[in-house]
């Protein structure tokens, strides 16, 4: 599945290095071809977001997979900042978690994530969120083309 | 006499008057008729005279229009001489007419006549002498002078008449001037009497009124002093005529009759005055007569008024009778005797009260010390007849050596009106009783008495030496507890406390107490935390008269100290139920409050670290999961990636490694599970239905069921108040344990068999079963399989541990409890009681501590 234009670039959120190189591994078994901005906690992710709005030269990623459980600040308040962007409030946001929590699934839909995804214990199930990613692609593409 | 004196006065000048008045008119008459004649004769005179003139006129007429012909020849003349011809005859019948009437014209009237036939004739001839001859020949016979004669002889004629008559009529209007002098002379003389009359019948008239208005004045003025008399006397008086008819009723007797005077006067005397004889309550058909028959006067007689009320009435009765002797009327008199008649009867009453009385009375006259009355009570009472006291010594109903004592008892009576005291008094057969007496000194009249009563005590006595035991029993009693005990009035004030309360209170002992007594206890006794909340209570307690319950610190008088009481009071009511005191214990529990103080804080501790506990094991379990996680999935990588390259004891350390974090991770998440239960979740409705619970658990437990070729019954479940989810998770992990600890092999004809049935409570609970026919469990192990980890069974059977320690704190979190029962080999059955919808979380927390 060739596209003409250029790689994604997704944004990933996740202080656990583990996890990043599963996302990594579940994007590359997909074939996706995407430039992969990793940072390892709120305060990174926040001033990616800032520098996204400050500069027109910087392009807004093409989705956001975003863990909440971040260090220094928390995956909620980045989900919160993506959603006040002026640039890329519209973002594609997937959560990815550990927590099977209702409560934490109700506030980040409430918060505007576009999906979410709890991190499984066993490598196929994690495996599923190369697909995922890969719908939500194919979905932004869609519109884009559109 | 009025009138008479009237009469007698006016007569003669009546006649008189009406004698001038006579002669007046008499006179007025006459003249009145001569002028009627007169002025009729007058009157015939002027035409008679007016006529003449006509007359002589047309004759003139007649002579004028001959002559005119005569001499000219031309008819034309002739008109007024024809017209004159027509009219003569009918003016000489009038003027004969009238003549009529005036006689001494008449000669001359038909004198008159002939001249005028002769004039006309002599016109005639010579009209017809002028038309025959010419004028020449009736110029002639007209010169011949005869008619010129006879025209004058007429006109002298006529002149004659109306000079005469003119002659007439003068004279009458002289005569009629006289009479009518004569008239004015007599009305003047006529009215100048009358006036003279009147002026006299005016002053006899004044007197006659004058006269007869004083005697008016005299007769009002003594029907006035009659009337008062009659009507301030203080009885009611009627009067009536001779036909027994109402003449007078003064303002009394209106009162009673209720007929006011203006109303009965003329009425019949029995309309008015209804009697109705009291003894035999029948109306007296005629009052007068009924009363003569009784020599005028009656008493028993009632008086029913007007708007039939009855008044007791003593009615007297006379005739009235003229000089002759003849009936003029009779006068009533009567009086209303109702206050007498209720002094009567309460004289009896007393009288009544006094014999009949079941205490006994005398009446003693201080003079002497005399008895003047006793009743029979009295005197039954000390073995005597009312006589046989009479007029004797009260002192000798004394004991010989009390005599003195009376002395000074009826001294204080008669210094202070009143006196009470207690009396040993002495019976005909010399025993001696107890007797209260109570004396009173009144004036009868002038004179003094002195009255008592008096009432033998001796059961009194009696009663109130048993009360003083009975009382002495209590005090004995209540002086040897340990508790605070008292008794109060009705308002709660405290007449008697024991030795404890006393002390206790800080009011001495002993004696000492009596001066505090009767005290409101609870100024400076109440701790100021529990003071209001105790009043207020307590308050209530007085006003419904409840029984009085409260736990208070009370502080102790000797160290100032303040120790828990729990109080009890009770009110002590009469018959009629109004409360008479109040009973009171209070009993030391300082201890006990002590003690429940202390489990309360350990209890609390304890809650407070379970819950940290929990809440740790919620953060561990979940944060736990993360680490695990990776080794889990980096394992399984390890596998799928190098698992060729790998010898056979790698690949199954790898495994073994992967088997113990996916385990580590189950336990990890049943541990999650757990602790979420512990630490609630409030999102979810605290009610489910367990038999849909139960489809759902067997849902997600069909694969196992199957397995198991088990038969599972659920009876019919109701809901209770269990979160859904939680439900669940009791259900299934029970069903759950029920199918895999089921026996290995089961006889022909069975398999693994699992009931769940539910049954209601009287309390509204529920206490479900889950029973099934398995290995069941060993007795030592039934309250430990509901502890954390624990198994029973190793590693034969799969499981975490944690299945039941579940169910039990998601039981108990509903405030219910949950047990096990079981025989080896049997099977095993799992109880548990959940609270039923309609229980109340208040009455949930009460069942959980009391259970």
């Amino acid at each position: 599945m060739a596209t003409n234009r250029a790689p994604f670039t997704i944004l990933l959120a996740e202080d656990n290095p583990g996890d990043v190189f599963l996302v990594r591994r579940a994007l590359e078994k997909q074939g996706l071809a995407v430039n992969l901005i990793v940072v390892e906690d709120g305060q990174a992710a926040l001033r990616f977001m800032e520098k996204a709005d400050t500069d027109p030269a910087f392009d807004c990623p093409d989705l956001v997979l975003l863990d909440l459980n971040l260090p220094r600040a928390t995956g909620s308040r980045v989900l919160t900042r993506i959603r006040q962007s002026r640039r890329c409030e519209a973002t594609p946001i997937i959560i990815i978690t550990s927590s099977d929590s209702p409560l934490d699934r109700e506030n980040s839909a409430n918060l505007g994530a576009t999906d979410y995804f709890q991190k499984p214990g066993d490598l196929a199930g994690f495996m599923q969120l190369g697909r995922i990613v890969r719908d939500a692609l194919g979905q932004k593409a869609a519109a884009n083309q559109a | 006499m009025a009138l008479r004196l009237q009469r007698r006065v006016d007569r003669p000048w009546r006649f008189l008057a009406i004698g001038i008045v006579l002669v007046i008119v008499v006179l007025f008459y006459v003249d009145w008729r001569d002028y009627q004649t007169a002025t009729e004769q007058s009157d015939q005179a002027r035409q008679f005279i007016r006529e003449t003139n006509d007359l002589l006129s047309l004759v003139t007429d007649a002579e004028t229009g001959e002559r005119g012909y005569l001499l000219t020849g031309d008819r034309k003349y002739l008109n007024p001489y024809e017209k004159a011809l027509a009219q003569i005859p009918k003016e000489l019948n009038a003027l004969s007419a009238t003549a009529v009437n005036v006689p001494r014209e008449a000669k001359q009237v038909e004198n008159i006549r002939s001249l005028i036939a002769d004039k006309l004739a002599e016109l005639k001839s010579t009209i017809q002498v002028r038309d025959q001859q010419g004028d020449e020949a009736a110029m002639a016979t007209m010169r011949g002078g005869m008619g010129r004669l006879t025209m004058d002889e007429v006109r002298s004629d006529g002149d004659v008449m109306v000079a005469r008559e003119q002659a007439w009529l003068y004279e009458t209007s002289r005569n009629l001037q006289t009479s009518a002098n004569h008239s004015r002379i007599i009305v003047l003389v006529g009215c100048v009497g009358l006036v003279f009359l009147l002026f006299r019948l005016g002053t006899a008239v004044d007197a006659v009124v004058l006269e007869r208005e004083r005697f008016a004045h005299d007769v009002e003025e003594s029907r006035q002093l009659l009337e008062t008399t009659l009507s301030s006397i203080g009885d009611a008086v009627v009067v009536t005529d001779a036909r027994g008819k109402i003449r007078f009723v003064n303002r009394l007797a209106e009162r009673l009759t209720g007929w006011a005077a203006g109303e009965s006067e003329g009425k019949p005397l029995d309309r008015v005055f209804h009697l109705r004889d009291e003894p035999t309550r029948r109306d007296i058909r005629s009052p007068l007569q009924a009363l003569r028959l009784e020599a005028g006067t009656g008493t028993n007689s009632l008086l029913v008024s007007r708007d039939d009320a009855e008044v007791p009435i003593e009615v007297g009765s006379a005739a009235m009778r003229d000089a002759a002797g003849n009936l003029i009327g009779s006068v009533l008199v009567f009086r209303d005797v109702t206050a007498r008649r209720i002094a009567e009867m309460e004289l009896e009453r007393w009288k009544k009260m006094f014999s009949g009385a079941g205490f006994g009375m005398f009446v003693i006259d201080p003079k002497n010390g005399t008895v003047v009355d006793v009743n029979a009570t009295f005197a039954s009472m000390h073995g005597y007849s009312v006589t046989e006291l009479l007029g004797n010594e009260y002192s000798a109903l004394l004991p010989g050596n009390l005599r003195s004592d009376l002395t000074a008892s009826l001294r204080t009576a008669s210094e202070n009106g009143r006196h009470m005291f207690e009396q040993q008094h002495l019976r005909r057969d010399g025993s001696v009783f107890p007797c209260l007496i109570d004396l009173t000194s009144f004036q009868d009249g002038r004179r003094e008495f002195w009255a008592g009563y008096c009432s033998d005590i001796t059961e009194r006595k009696r009663f109130e030496d048993a009360l003083k035991e009975s009382e002495e029993r209590f005090r004995n009693l209540a002086g040897a507890l340990p508790q605070l005990i008292w008794a109060g009035d009705a308002t709660g004030k405290f007449e008697y406390v024991n030795h404890e309360w006393s002390v206790y209170a800080g009011w001495g002992a002993g004696a000492e107490i009596g001066q505090y007594l009767p005290i409101d206890p609870w100024k400076d006794l109440l701790h100021p935390a529990d003071r209001d909340e105790f009043l207020r209570c307590w308050n209530q307690s007085l006003q419904t008269g409840a029984t009085f319950e409260s736990q208070v610190r009370l502080r102790r008088a000797g160290d100032g100290a303040y120790r828990w009481f729990l109080c009890r009071a009770v009110a002590v009511r009469d018959r009629g139920g109004a409360i008479l005191r109040w009973l009171g214990g209070f009993t030391d529990v300082q201890q006990q409050v002590e003690g429940a103080t202390q489990l309360k804080l350990a209890n609390e501790a304890l809650q407070r670290s379970n819950a940290d506990l929990e809440q740790f094991a919620y953060a561990a379990s979940h944060d736990l999961q993360e680490p695990l996680r990776m080794v889990s999935i980096y394992s399984q990588l390890l596998q799928e990636e190098y698992g060729e390259t790998l010898d056979g004891q790698a690949a199954s350390y790898i495994e073994f490694a992967v088997n113990g974090a996916t385990r580590m991770s189950k336990l990890l998440r049943a541990l999650l599970d757990y602790s979420r239960v512990a630490n609630g979740s409030p999102q979810q409705p605290r009610e489910a239905d367990a038999g849909s619970a139960v489809s759902t658990a067997l849902l997600n437990l069909s694969t196992v069921a199957e397995d198991a070729h088990a038969q599972i019954e659920v009876g019919k479940l109701p809901s209770v108040k269990v979160a859904e989810i939680h439900l669940v998770q009791l259900f299934q992990n029970l069903i759950g344990n029920a199918l895999k600890y089921r026996k290995e092999e089961y006889p022909p004809g069975q398999r693994p068999d699992i009931r769940i049935t539910a049954e209601r409570q009287p309390n509204g609970w529920w206490l479900f079963a889950v029973s099934d026919n398995g290995i069941g469990i060993e007795k030592e192990y039934l309250t430990q399989i509901f502890g954390i980890f624990k198994r029973l069974h190793g590693q034969s059977f799969e499981g975490t541990g944690i299945g039941l320690a579940l169910c039990q704190k998601i039981v108990e979190r509903a405030g219910g409890r949950i047990w096990a029962e079981s025989e080896p080999g049997q099977g095993s059955t799992f109880w548990f009681t959940l609270p039923g919808v309609e229980i109340g979380d208040e009455s949930r927390a009460l069942y959980n501590t009391a259970g």
